[in-house]
């Protein structure tokens, strides 16, 4: 692909082909001068509807119509409190004339997207009055010396291609230029918020180890994780409450002994205004142009502030931290409301809250070594490369709304963001659908929704985390879980995100159980579904038309036939043998 | 000595495996290592596969210490694999029965998915070499994989290709090469609802076939059941064309040509899986040999027309059956 070099300022018409665009920005004043937000360039777009992205794990990743007010959800707690959750610029965001996408943007066949997010904020504003897509770079104060050039970080222009195909390409790119290379494993575990949240006791716990234990024949659970609720405070992280009086060794060793992995759910980036934390340490944390600690949202009824992560003591605090969690014995850990790393604001040292973030997970991850670290609520491109798993959707929940936008816990928009955001899965990380819920008690989902998420979320080849209290959980749940579990591990492409009602045809290669066309009906109502030729040719299924009924789903596999194996090592040089014969199951 | 080697000078690897311990012994000196209960395969077997004694490429490959700046060597990390087809010892593809090619079709497909669950795995290479004109010193039913990483020079010599006619025409090339060969059916020798089989236009060996799927996929594991059972019947049909073209066992080299895998860009939209048989004989006591030009300059001179090894070849009746 053809590379550009633009000094930012000279004029540049956008290239026709597919092009790499490297933008530079040199001091050309004769005193030192600082940099924030800039303009790369303006493009006019008139369209209907545009592929937006939001910044975080949480935000919307999807088609909106031009004319969408996302400005509003946000005017009125508890999102009025949570507006530095989905952007770095909320004067820009909350502008009702505009449209923010970070990252990239993808409209009529043509996708722009930056390939990498190390030290700005890159993002892609829609103008409604003017028509136009303008991309932005925030260097948030960065000095540049009398002379001095940065090279800005490099965005990609692809064209002539269906949104599936620009995205897939786009994602390939992404991680070819941040040199990653995620691993492939289906990893499946358990975790304890969507059926306790905070009210998680050591004796529930215990109970639902008990049951995955004598589970295990039947589904593979690898981890077993400890969500909110057992901690002290958010930001003391290593006393537990008075729920858990075995502490965080207790957790552990019920959770090793039933030879489970423990995990581990913190907030190291947070701290409340009753922390210990907060009290020894103000001068750890973000703070605002008057010098006061800034809000970086609320929740738990309280004032939560972001971690300065230039400053020393604070990173050698996490260190600390995450060691101590470490020696007990945690190997997974899910690390939740990044973004507070991230919000724009003061910090000790002269750096963009995107390096300080990285350097705060960089330092997480250094101490963690081997242990899968989940990010939640994290801006996504400046933690590409250095976690392992990433939750790409906003929280799913016990209910479905048909509000897709709303920022809620809400397992329809949820879900939606595992289908739309599929492209990073296995590119970037290992993307978390967020949990399964297949109990029946306790919850407002039934039978066909339950099916759909986890199918869903099985056939893009998601992680895959249960949810629920496992007494709740009868013969057809676990079914629900044994079936989701087969549709894992292919080669998955969506075939129509671009279609106005939520009914998406994804297509599954790759496998050695059969190639099958799964089609995902989120809206509330029946849908006969005629099957793109593209899906027909990826998986090579002649289905023409597939009915499915209202919020479920519906898989049409190929019908193949299977040998059975025995793998064996020699026992003289232990040299792989496989033995095949007879035996298919399928047919 | 277990390493790969760069030679800048045309951008390859070359695998250097010199290590060569002493042959373990036969019990007797006609048994044949490959079939059951002799040596590689402690166990009776229908189908079977197993990492080679002397892989060129293997999972623990010895770490590396560079020559120089210049002379780069990386790890031979990778798998070879020998394929068993058959525990019956005479048998050859030809003469085995669809079934049986059916279930080796399964053994190609699962080798291709669990090798590829490894990251450091670019490209799995599933080849046979029949006769001893192409070096294949055992004559029971064998063939074989490389499991290499990175990509080998033809290979991305292929999918820079495939991937430039893509680019330009936003159509797969081997697409729209599947649909004017039907189109002008002169150089096709069998075909089936789901595979041609050709002699290319750009055949580089006299006697040289291609199989395409006519469907695009990518790799042995896109196949869908009816495609395995049309595939099984593609190699068939023209193995056992080859022995009766000149009543003899017909040595040829198989090759495999599957998408790579664990590298960061889509292949699945222009790479166009295809096998392609390169039979070194240009008659039937002749040899067609990689002299000077084709190895040195790798230009092929074609002493045949493709058109008319076609009508040859086609014009041989087999029946599927026997
Ligand atoms: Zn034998
Ligand atoms: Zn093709």
């Amino acid at each position: 692909m053809k590379e550009y070099r633009i000094v930012l300022g000279e004029k540049f018409n956008l290239p026709d082909e597919d092009c790499v665009l490297q933008f530079e920005v040199v001091n050309f004043d004769s005193s030192k001068k600082t940099y924030n937000l800039l303009k790369l360039f303006e493009l006019p777009v008139d369209v209907e509807k545009i592929f937006l992205n939001n910044w975080q794990s949480w935000g919307s990743c999807d088609f909106f119509s031009v004319g969408l007010d996302i400005s509003k959800y946000f005017e009125v707690p508890p999102a009025k409190d949570f507006v530095l959750a989905f952007t770095p610029e909320p004067e820009l965001f909350r502008e009702k004339d505009k449209l923010m996408s970070d990252y990239f943007v993808a409209f009529s066949n043509v996708l722009i997207g930056f390939l990498k997010s190390e030290f700005s904020h890159n993002f892609f504003v829609y103008d409604k009055g003017k028509k136009t897509i303008s991309a932005y770079v925030d260097l948030f104060g960065k000095e540049l010396e009398t002379g001095e050039k940065l090279v800005l970080e490099p965005l990609v222009v692809l064209k002539n291609k269906k949104i599936e195909k620009l995205l897939e390409t786009y994602g390939a790119l992404v991680a070819e230029k941040n040199n990653i290379s995620a691993d492939k494993k289906v990893r499946v575990g358990w975790c304890s918020w969507y059926h306790y949240f905070t009210n998680i006791t050591y004796d529930e716990l215990k109970k639902n180890i008990e049951f995955l234990k004598n589970l295990k024949e039947k589904i593979p659970y690898q981890f077993v994780q400890i969500d909110d609720g057992y901690q002290k405070d958010i930001g003391d992280w290593l006393e537990t409450n008075s729920k858990f009086p075995e502490g965080l060794e207790g957790i552990v060793k019920s959770i090793r002994d039933a030879g489970f992995i423990p995990g581990i759910w913190l907030a190291p980036f947070s701290v409340s205004e009753t922390s210990t934390v907060f009290k020894e340490h103000k001068d750890w944390l973000i703070s605002d142009e008057n010098g006061e600690p800034k809000v970086a949202y609320r929740n738990w009824e309280k004032n939560i502030y972001g971690l300065d992560l230039s400053n020393e003591e604070v990173l050698d605090w996490l260190k600390n931290l995450f060691k101590e969690l470490k020696n007990k014995g945690f190997e997974y850990f899910k690390i939740d409301f990044l973004f507070a790393g991230a919000i724009p604001g003061k910090r000790k040292k002269i750096v963009t809250p995107i390096e300080a973030y990285r350097v705060g997970l960089k330092t997480i991850k250094d101490t963690i070594g081997d242990s899968f670290l989940l990010g939640c609520g994290a801006p996504l491109l400046p933690s590409i490369g250095i976690v392992d798993g990433m939750r790409i959707g906003a929280d799913t929940s016990p209910e479905w709304f048909e509000d897709i936008v709303a920022p809620f816990p809400n397992s329809k928009v949820a879900l939606r963001n595992v289908i739309t955001r599929y492209f990073m899965n296995k590119r970037w990380w290992n993307n978390d659908p967020d949990c399964l819920l297949l109990r029946k008690e306790d919850i407002n989902l039934p039978e066909n929704v339950r099916r759909l998420y986890s199918f869903v979320s099985a056939a893009l080849s998601n992680m895959v985390i249960e949810s629920d209290d496992m007494e709740l959980v009868d013969e057809e749940g676990l079914q629900t879980f044994v079936e989701s579990l087969k549709l894992c591990d292919g080669e998955p492409r969506v075939f129509n995100l671009d279609t106005d009602e939520k009914v998406y045809v994804i297509g599954v290669k790759g496998l050695l159980d059969g190639n099958y066309i799964l089609v995902a009906n989120l809206e509330n109502k029946e849908y006969e579904i005629e099957i793109p030729e593209d899906a027909k040719l990826w998986t090579g299924l002649r289905e023409e038309k597939i009915t499915v009924p209202p919020r479920d789903v519906v898989v049409v596999r190929d019908k193949i036939r299977k040998l059975k194996v025995e793998r064996a090592r020699r026992k003289d040089d232990n040299r792989l043998v496989n033995y095949y014969w007879d035996g298919d199951e399928n047919c | 000595m277990l390493e790969t080697r760069y030679n800048p000078l045309t951008d390859e690897w070359v695998m250097v495996s010199s290590s060569r311990s002493a042959r373990p012994v036969l019990p007797s000196e006609n048994a044949c290592p490959l079939c059951p209960g002799v040596l590689e395969l402690e166990k009776d077997y229908d189908l079977a596969t197993f990492e080679n004694r002397f892989p060129a490429l293997k999972v623990d490959a010895p770490d590396v210490v560079q020559e120089s700046e210049l002379l780069k060597k990386i790890k031979s990390k990778g798998v070879c694999e020998v394929v068993m087809y058959t525990s019956e010892h005479d048998s050859a593809l030809p003469r085995m029965s669809l079934n049986q090619i059916e279930k080796l079709i399964f053994v190609w497909r699962d080798r291709t998915f669990e090798i590829s669950r490894n990251d450091f795995i670019k490209y799995i290479f599933l080849f046979e070499n029949r006769g001893k004109e192409v070096g294949a010193t055992l004559s029971h039913p064998h063939g074989q994989l490389y499991a290499f990483p990175f990509l080998p020079k033809r290979i991305q010599v292929k999918v820079n290709s495939m991937r430039g006619y893509y680019h330009k025409n936003k159509k797969c090339v081997l697409c729209d090469i599947v649909e004017e060969e039907i189109e002008k059916n002169e150089r096709i020798i069998y075909q089936n609802e789901s595979f041609i089989a050709i002699v290319p236009f750009y055949a580089r060996f006299p006697y040289e076939v291609h199989i395409y799927p006519k469907r695009h996929v990518t790799s042995v594991l896109d196949l869908v059941n009816k495609e395995i059972e049309d595939f099984a019947r593609a190699l068939k049909v023209v193995t056992m064309k080859y022995d009766k073209l000149f009543d003899q066992e017909f040595p040829y080299m198989m090759c495999f040509f599957q998408k790579p895998f664990n590298l960061n860009e889509v292949f699945d939209d222009f790479f166009h899986f295809h096998v392609e048989f390169y039979p070194p004989k240009r008659d039937k006591d002749k040899i067609k040999w990689m002299a000077s030009v084709e190895t040195g300059t790798w230009n092929f001179i074609n002493p045949s027309l493709p058109k008319e090894v076609a009508d040859r070849l086609k014009s041989i009746e087999v029946n599927l059956d026997d």
